[in-house]
């Protein structure tokens, strides 16, 4: 064994130095943006992400070296001449692997403990180490297993390698598994993998070896197949006939799973203990709860089904999710949280319910587009024809709900095109909303759909809606081919009879009629300008400074909303927006924003000023900007 | 010359070092070797004769243990073994038909790296082969020519003085000058050590050159194992008198019906000469030919090859 191994480092001498160098240098990467990041734990709290993708590189590079090179080369036909026993040659060779890979890690490992130890202050121990250390062992022996068997498939390994990690995808996606909580990855993204020393993860790192053991049985039987078998077969290179073959099979297994992912049924969830309202395919479920009484909550549960159905049947959709009303008395009131279901589908809402407060109009606005989100699979937020989902959900609440709707909706429109309104918006209809705010950009989409009735019909409109909101779209690639097939704005003009860029102007005249009739409401109105101060705290650390620049007075209660854009993000969450709210009257002197803030970070703002007339948030509009 | 060498040889009491007992081998369900029974005595020079795809490749690949047999015994050095052990396998030399060493390695770096595996490597003696064989010793493999790795694969069989030495068709891809300068080297290497040698081969004119002790393996099948006299004496030609008579086809029925009724195995009929190559033991033979007015012609060993490997259609 050991005239092999001397064989294997010859034979290797060049690509064992340049793959230690290689994740060696990647390790300092990671470590400098570790270093240099803002709101980071320890240093450990990176090493997962180095170390995985230092797996992925080397992993795969060195079992190729070791075991593939040598098939495809033959040369394991001379070795197998010599007085060898086959079993030496398949234990030096992933011994070296083995032990090639765990010194290529070796470095970057003691790296960040000196990071750790030195950066972080964090005490050093040798049962941090000892943790760490064995949580990426296992989780590395697994995966040189996983590599090291693969290897042995010759041409095959790499379709192989790409059907293998997508059938786990498609596994871990049909069982909803978390990752971060179970299973070999769990031993690196365990949220507490860069703090507990105190538990070590036996049952994950258990399972990890038993995978681990499986894939080096697999490994073994291979190594030891004679010749004239698969083991010579598979090792030379793949025909061109085989690449295409492969190919097709990868895509059509992408395609399917995505349709399979997209078709997936989970069971509805439904709420225990619930005020249930259920028929016609529709099932309202309410959490029954102190603070209201049975009574009210039957009341909101028939008044729900009965707006849901309405819609249903007017739009003629095939169904509607199960909704399930969860009250919350702590959440502001208008204000409708959506939960994240894991393996459920339907709806789980989170609200602050009072027979007395309860404004029926806020939260059908809400709801509407929700239920039409779901039905499309999100289809109705394409932009060509968002706007249709937005006017539209204030069209039905005028039609649904009594009340003055139609002038409160007209000022909002007003408002908005005082600020700015083009016909650039409407095709660009996430940034207008984004910069108007929902309520107003709404409005603009219901003076639309107004002028679309005014030139046209109610039925014509109803036809429009019906097409663009009430057609199912097939969860599959066929959606997508017919709205390519079928633009908006050719359904428009079938649905409609007008073409649709004679619409455009019709509803930007109305919309310009709308601001003219209201100027005097106008006047009243404040329009918001704000501003952003960056004052440096250090070479790296910045502090930010809200103030209002416009107008210079102003009552009531100001607010500014603000967050830190996650990298390469760019849309804003509404949930993760936080709020400063402050005196009307003081916001032009300023507010700190909490904390320091490092140089580079992505912010994005705005400042919110609730007015009574509109009913509704007035924005200076979101910025976005890289902290200076 | 080399028969002579051969015989005195063969005069010595020899012990069986490497047999084998009803090999069986299939690759799917295509059965390669239909119980092979193979024989090689210590000093004889055995020419393992056989048409591509007969099986002695995989009959050879067995015996080194590269693939194992589905049934069948193996023997070595007197041994009964499931497959060769580390031990037996630094006692025996080994040419493959291709040559798979690492081309990276020069030909002392492979010398040096095969001697780790062998207790009774003798490096000089290696450094000698080289020179012999005329390999540049810092060459790398991947500089050589073919027949040069040939020649290296030969000097790194010999290197450990192994008790067999295996050749399964080394001279294949060989230009006719290079296949007669290894056969030389065998030669010498076979004459001088008195080396046990099994040497695999479609080639009839190499293996006459040098065998002492010829088989015969027909589809999976050794159909026949002997000395080349032997086979000489067991497979003949016979040609009819006056064959371009109008009767003759009439006559070398009569002739074919009688030497089958007599016990003789028909090889080959060819009425365009008026001959029967024909096979039985030598005995019969005399027996048979006793007042017999038929022409006996006799056969090199590539006629006899020929007629006992190929069904029809040839002239013989």
């Amino acid at each position: 064994m050991i005239g092999l191994a001397q064989k294997e480092l010859r034979h290797h001498a060049l690509a064992l130095p340049a793959v230690a160098s290689g994740v060696t240098a990647l390790a300092l990467l990671f470590f400098y943006l570790t270093y240099e990041a803002a709101n980071r734990g320890n240093f450990w709290d990176r090493y997962p992400y180095f170390f995985l993708m230092g797996c992925l590189i080397a992993t795969p590079y060195l079992c190729h070296r070791f075991v593939s090179i040598e098939y495809a080369a033959k040369t394991q036909m001379f070795l197998h001449s010599l007085p060898l026993r086959p079993i030496d040659i398949f234990l030096t060779k992933w011994s070296m692997s083995l032990l090639a890979l765990v010194l290529c890690f070796l470095p970057s490992f003691l790296l960040f403990a000196v990071g750790v130890t030195w950066f972080d202050r964090l005490d050093f121990s040798w049962r941090q180490l000892l943790f760490v250390g064995g949580r990426c062992g296992v989780f590395l022996s697994a995966f040189h297993a996983l590599n090291f068997a693969f290897a042995f498939l010759g041409r095959y390994r790499l379709p192989a390698y790409v059907f293998t990690t997508l059938a786990l995808i498609l596994i871990s996606s049909h069982l909803d598994l978390d990752h971060q909580q179970d299973g070999p990855l769990s031993l690196l993204f365990h949220p507490r993998f860069a703090f507990d020393f105190q538990n070590f993860p036996w049952p994950e790192a258990r399972m990890t070896l038993v995978i681990a053991l499986v894939f080096n049985l697999i490994s073994l039987a291979m190594a030891l197949t004679r010749e004239g078998s698969i083991a010579g077969m598979v090792a030379v290179k793949m025909t061109h006939r085989e690449k295409i073959f492969f190919t097709a099979i990868f895509f059509s297994t992408v395609l399917s799973m995505t349709l399979f992912e997209e078709k997936r049924t989970r069971p509805p969830y439904e709420i225990e203990d619930a005020v249930v309202r259920e028929s016609a395919g529709i099932s309202i479920h309410i959490g029954k709860t102190h603070s209201v009484q049975d009574a009210d909550l039957e009341q909101l549960a028939e008044w729900v089904h009965g707006e849901v159905r309405a819609l249903k049947e007017y739009l003629g959709l095939a169904f509607v999710p199960h909704i399930n009303l969860t009250i919350r008395q702590d959440l502001d009131i208008g204000k409708f949280e959506k939960a994240y279901l894991v393996g459920n589908e339907g709806l789980l809402i989170k609200l602050a319910y009072k027979p007395e407060t309860w404004r029926p109009e806020l939260f059908l606005q809400w709801l509407v587009p929700e239920i039409l989100e779901d039905y499309s699979n999100y289809r109705v937020y394409l932009e060509p024809s968002f706007w249709v989902v937005d006017g539209f959900t204030l069209w039905w609440v005028e039609q649904r709900l009594e009340g003055e709707w139609a002038p409160l909706f007209a000022n909002r429109a007003a408002y908005a095109v005082n600020l700015g309104v083009t016909q650039a918006d409407v095709d660009g209809w996430i940034q207008f909303r984004e910069r108007m705010g929902v309520d107003l950009a709404r409005a603009v989409a219901y003076e639309g759909i107004q002028a679309l009735i005014q030139r046209t019909s109610i039925t014509q409109a109803e036809d429009l809606f019906r097409q663009r909101l009430g057609l199912y779209p097939e969860r599959d690639v066929r959606a997508f081919i017919r709205d390519k097939r079928f633009p908006f704005a050719t359904v428009f003009q079938d649905k409609t009879g007008i073409d649709y860029a004679s619409f455009r102007t019709l509803w930007f005249q109305r919309l310009n009629q709308t601001h003219q009739d209201r100027l005097a409401t106008l006047a009243a109105l404040p329009r918001l300008d704000a501003e952003l101060e960056v004052v440096e705290i250090s070479k790296t650390t910045r502090r930010l400074r809200l103030a209002l620049k416009q107008p210079s007075s102003l009552d009531g209660r100001l607010r500014f909303y603000y967050l830190q854009l996650p990298q390469y993000e760019w849309l804003i969450d509404p949930n993760e927006r936080k709020i400063l709210e402050v005196p009307a009257g003081r916001a032009t002197d300023g507010v700190d924003v909490g904390g320091t803030i490092p140089r580079h970070t992505r912010f994005a703002w705005t400042a919110a000023y609730y007015s009574e007339a509109l009913q509704c948030d007035l924005l200076s509009g979101w910025r976005r900007l890289e902290i200076p | 010359m080399i028969n002579e060498t051969r015989t005195q040889v063969a005069a010595k009491p020899r012990r069986t070092l490497l047999a084998t007992k009803g090999l069986v081998k299939s690759f799917g369900s295509f059965k390669v070797l239909h119980g092979v029974d193979l024989s090689v005595r210590e000093g004889q020079v055995y020419g393992f004769l056989g048409r591509n795809g007969a099986g002695k490749t995989t009959t050879i690949q067995i015996l080194m243990g590269i693939q194992r047999p589905d049934r069948g015994a193996l023997a070595y050095f007197g041994e009964q073994r499931q497959a060769p052990r580390v031990a037996d396998k630094q006692l025996i030399g080994y040419v493959s038909q291709e040559q798979f060493f690492y081309p990276w390695m020069s030909c002392r770096n492979l010398g040096l790296f095969v001697s780790r595996f062998y207790p009774n490597w003798d490096m000089p003696y290696f450094a000698r082969l080289l020179d012999t064989f005329s390999l540049p010793s810092k060459r790398k493999v991947v500089n050589l020519s073919q027949g040069m790795r040939v020649k290296l694969a030969l000097a790194l069989a010999l290197a450990h003085r192994p008790k067999i030495l295996i050749l399964d068709e080394p001279t294949a891809g060989l230009d006719p000058a290079a296949r007669r300068e290894f056969l030389d080297i065998v030669n010498d290497q076979a004459e001088r050590d008195h080396r046990t040698t099994l040497f695999s081969s479609h080639i009839v004119e190499e293996v006459e050159r040098i065998a002492d002790r010829v088989g015969i393996l027909r589809e999976g099948v050794l159909c026949f194992q002997g000395s080349p006299d032997q086979l000489a004496a067991e497979v003949r030609q016979i040609v009819l008198q006056e064959p371009l008579r109008p009767d003759a086809t009439l006559r070398l029925k009569k002739l074919r019906s009688e030497a089958g009724h007599a016990g003789f195995r028909v090889l080959h009929e060819n009425p365009r000469n008026g001959s029967l190559v024909m096979r039985a033991k030598p005995d019969l033979w005399q027996r048979w030919l006793a007042g017999r007015h038929e022409t006996q012609v006799k056969l090199s060993l590539e006629d006899i090859f020929l007629a006992l490997t190929v069904d029809r259609g040839l002239r013989l």
